[in-house]
């Protein structure tokens, strides 16, 4: 085959062409610290990489839906613990009544303590955080208990979602708990509702301690109330500590899943610095080598030699 | 034979060397000329041209031919190849430029707006009183459709690019078609004219990476330029090309023949005028089309939900972003008190199309009776903006009556739509006939847009009784994000999928074009191979021809002292 000078230049020419873009390419994924620049770098890790950021938003946001969840679920937590405290001491208080060391006029005064107690109860049922009262249902901006003490919102649980498929409920409507939507008789009301229901026990304990009638039966029976709410009440503390469960361990896995995208997503996408730096270096020896020869045999030829 | 034929025998030794030496130079002269053939002269003896029986020598030197050191068979062949090669790098060269606008590696693409844009929805079902919250929704909103609309805007610039480049060529396309012409006519006027040869495959050559010509020399040294069996250039006459743009929007090319008109887009099969052609008017519009069902199908989930909800304001019944179709009744508007589109999921298909729903009392080919009520109904489509209509078949479009309300109304169900008709029976069947038109956007990836402006009538809760806490409406909403409504996937594996589909591509293309350099460059070799020019090798040949030089020279000087010695005889 004739080697015609022509093809020297064009060998050089795609020769050099070609080392340079290799150059080029592994330079822009140092610089960017990503392997894959544009989709058809790699299109099947482009799917990927859309899926793991798309599950890191996710994960991100279900996070966000725990911490709301939290902030709810604790003072939920808090408040219940000091509803029990204030239920012991209504418990202190009606043993004291039923003891019958008591005269008329001492379980007066005693009264007065059990509608403080009563208000205290009242003022946690309407418990807010931020501007939502966690014992309300939707009608978030409503106070779960009236001024008559009954409850006044709807008993919808305001759910959110905190994981794939999984939701868990913000609120605990106040019906479950404190009252049920009748008002707080102002007179002793013997009803099977008042052990279940905190306020109607506490405000039961009130009216018996008031009433100079009330008989040794009626006092008696203001303890099992007492005793019966506090029954319902530790079962919605469980609930409410499963819950909170529930929600710290889902963050657990999260956390752990979020770990692991991000160490998919980190294989798929970043840029291998070592090898890169490598692959420069040896596209830069034969630059370098195509170099010389071409300007070492260009620079000479026969003409050189002539005349 | 005389001593004078010594000299003359040396003139035509020195003038065909000097001869030689020139085409020499013209070699060199021409070393990195694209296209340039390489010459060599080939010399002959000049016989005697006398009968003797004794051996004689010739009477000199003289050139036979100077040749044009060229293939024809490589020549063809690096056409063709380097047609192709043109196709691959503008197709590459296009590919990309669309890639950019998929490129999901930065954190600023769709993608990532479609997720902001759910999660924010997520974050309103858990503040669905927060203002603040709701806010952000309509920001995140707005980011996502602005994402859609530009994504759809370059794709339709890059559309329009294409078209005015393929102008260009086509321009192009026409300047060597006439300069073939012309080469031809002083080719034929002058067939030993190599270097008007050279540029006429030079022209070819390039006309070659335009659109895929073929040719033929005929008898007196023409060359006949085809397309696909149409003339451009033939017997002397030239045909011009041209580029206009169909009615269905596509690029037509065509030739201007005195019979008329002829459409030679189908024959162009390779060349930048392919790359163009393919790009714009099949590669294009498919994504296009693409985007445009995504925007349809997010807007219309999401507003399907958010008309049955109610926002802080107790409002509902509202848009979230605004409708991609339009409705438009025409007759009849009494009887039938409300038309609306109920629940839809309209597919990619049915971007740009125009239905028109009508009744009558009589039936008729395409119609179905509503129940025993004695109204018929009717579903056309049209994809040309109502110029020719055809029927949907009564079997596939699904009828279902109400008349336990008042009004009674009706769902038509067709291509993923349903639209919903309010109105007595007993009314419709008093106005005998009615119709109504639905068109579904043709663009609606960069139509799409928010239509909600107060945070307030985001409608967050189903029940207008249960604000501001009810959030069960944006969860429902935020949970169309992992959803199978995008035709048969979730949003992001349908916009993957797009992705990936533009990304393969690329890389197919990258690699096609790799090859197709690698293969040009080989034919490149071979071409040069017959036709290149070495300067080493010419350098030899300038020697050479420059000793013969000196030796005729010298042969003349010989001669010249012959004849003195002769002289010298006589004059004694």
């Amino acid at each position: 085959m004739r080697i015609t000078t022509r093809m020297f230049y064009d060998n050089f020419l795609a020769g050099m062409n070609t080392n340079l873009q290799a150059i080029v390419d592994a330079s822009e994924q140092i610089s960017s610290g990503k392997r894959v620049n544009k989709p058809s770098d790699d299109p099947l890790a482009m799917s990927r990489i859309i899926g793991y950021k798309t599950e890191t938003s996710q994960i991100t946001q279900y996070k966000r839906g725990i911490n709301t969840a939290k902030d709810s679920l604790e003072t939920m937590d808090s408040t219940l613990t000091t509803l029990s405290s204030v239920l012991s001491r209504a418990k202190e208080l009606a043993v004291k009544g039923a003891s019958g060391t008591e005269t008329a006029q001492s379980r007066a005064i005693m009264a007065q303590e059990a509608d403080v107690i009563l208000q205290e109860a009242i003022g946690l049922a309407n418990t807010r955080v931020g501007n939502r009262y966690i014992f309300a249902g939707y009608q978030s901006n409503t106070a779960p208990i009236d001024s008559t003490g009954a409850f006044a919102t709807d008993s919808n649980s305001v759910k959110i979602n905190i994981g794939d498929n999984i939701d868990i409920s913000l609120n605990m409507p106040a019906n479950e708990l404190f009252n049920d939507s009748t008002a707080l008789p102002a007179n002793i009301n013997t009803n099977a509702a008042n052990g279940q229901y905190v306020l109607k026990a506490l405000n039961y304990l009130k009216q018996t301690l008031a009433d100079p009638n009330a008989t040794t039966q009626n006092l008696q029976d203001s303890i099992g109330y007492i005793d019966g709410v506090s029954d319902v009440l530790s079962q919605k503390m469980g609930e409410v500590g499963a819950k909170l469960n529930k929600v710290t361990n889902i963050a657990d896995f999260l956390d752990d899943r979020q770990f692991n995208v991000t160490k998919y997503l980190s294989t798929d996408q970043s840029a291998d610095v070592a090898t890169l730096v490598t692959q420069i270096a040896q596209r830069q020896t034969s630059l370098e080598g195509l170099r010389q020869v071409t300007t070492q045999f260009l620079s000479t030829n026969l003409f050189s030699f002539l005349g | 034979m005389a001593i004078s034929g010594l000299f003359d025998i040396g003139k035509t030794a020195l003038l065909t060397t000097r001869r030689a030496l020139d085409t020499v130079g013209n070699n060199i002269a021409n070393a990195s000329t694209p296209g340039y053939s390489r010459q060599e002269v080939v010399l002959e003896n000049i016989p005697s041209g006398v009968f003797s029986r004794v051996g004689l020598s010739g009477r000199g030197v003289r050139i036979s031919d100077i040749q044009r050191m060229y293939s024809s068979f490589v020549n063809l062949q690096m056409r063709n190849e380097s047609s192709l090669l043109s196709y691959y790098d503008t197709y590459n060269n296009l590919i990309t430029q669309l890639e950019d606008v998929f490129n999901e590696s930065s954190d600023y693409g769709i993608s990532p707006s479609i997720n902001s844009f759910f999660n924010a929805w997520d974050e309103v079902s858990q503040y669905p009183d927060g203002y603040a919250q709701r806010a952000q929704l309509l920001q995140q909103a707005e980011t996502m459709t602005v994402r859609i609309n530009q994504a759809s805007n370059t794709l339709t610039n890059q559309r329009s690019e294409i078209l005015k480049s393929t102008k260009e060529l086509v321009d192009t396309a026409n300047t060597y078609l006439s300069q073939l012409n012309d080469l031809n006519e002083k080719i034929a006027a002058s067939p030993g004219a190599l270097d008007l040869k050279d540029q006429r495959d030079y022209t070819l050559e390039q006309l070659n990476k335009i659109m895929n010509v073929t040719s033929y020399e005929d008898n007196s040294g023409r060359y006949a330029v085809l397309i696909g069996g149409t003339p451009l250039v033939d017997g002397g006459k030239v045909y011009d090309i041209k580029v206009e743009l169909a009615g269905s929007g596509s690029m037509r090319v065509s030739v201007e023949l005195p019979t008329g008109d002829s459409d030679i887009t189908s024959t162009i099969t390779s060349g930048q005028l392919k790359a163009n052609l393919q790009m714009r008017d099949t590669v294009i519009p498919n994504y296009l089309t693409k985007l445009n069902a995504m925007a349809i199908n997010i807007t219309d989930q999401v507003n399907y939900y958010h008309r049955q909800g109610y926002g802080l304001d107790s409002s509902t019944n509202n848009n979230f972003f605004n409708n991609l179709y339009t409705i438009g009744d025409s007759s009849a508007s009494g009887a039938m008190s409300s038309v609306k589109i109920d629940s839809t999921t309209i597919y990619g298909q049915n971007t740009g199309k125009i239905y028109q729903v009508d009744y009558n009392t009589t039936g008729g080919a395409g119609y179905q009776q509503e129940g025993a009520s004695g109204v018929y109904w009717r579903v056309r489509e049209s994809s040309d903006d109502g110029t020719t209509w055809s029927d949907i078949p009564a079997a596939s479009v699904a009828l279902n009556a109400d008349t336990s309300t008042t009004p009674d109304f009706r769902t038509l169900t067709f291509n993923g739509i349903q639209v919903r008709v309010d109105g007595d029976q007993a009314n419709l069947a008093a106005d005998t006939s009615g119709s109504f038109n639905v068109s579904i956007s043709a663009n609606a990836a960069s139509e799409m847009g928010v239509a909600l402006i107060n945070p307030n009538k985001i409608a967050a809760a189903t029940n207008s009784a249960l604000l501001p806490g009810d959030n069960t409406n944006a969860k429902t909403i935020a949970g169309l994000f992992s959803q199978t409504f995008m035709e048969g996937s979730t949003i992001t594996d349908f916009y993957t999928s797009i992705v990936t589909a533009v990304g393969t591509d690329s890389a197919a293309s990258a690699g096609n074009l790799k090859f197709q350099n690698g293969l040009v460059k080989e034919l490149e070799t071979r071409r040069q191979d017959v036709s290149g020019v070495s300067l080493d090798e010419e350098a030899a040949k300038l020697l050479n021809y420059q000793r013969s030089y000196e030796a005729a020279a010298k042969m003349i000087t010989v001669a010249d002292e012959l004849f003195q010695t002769l002289l010298g005889m006589t004059g004694r």
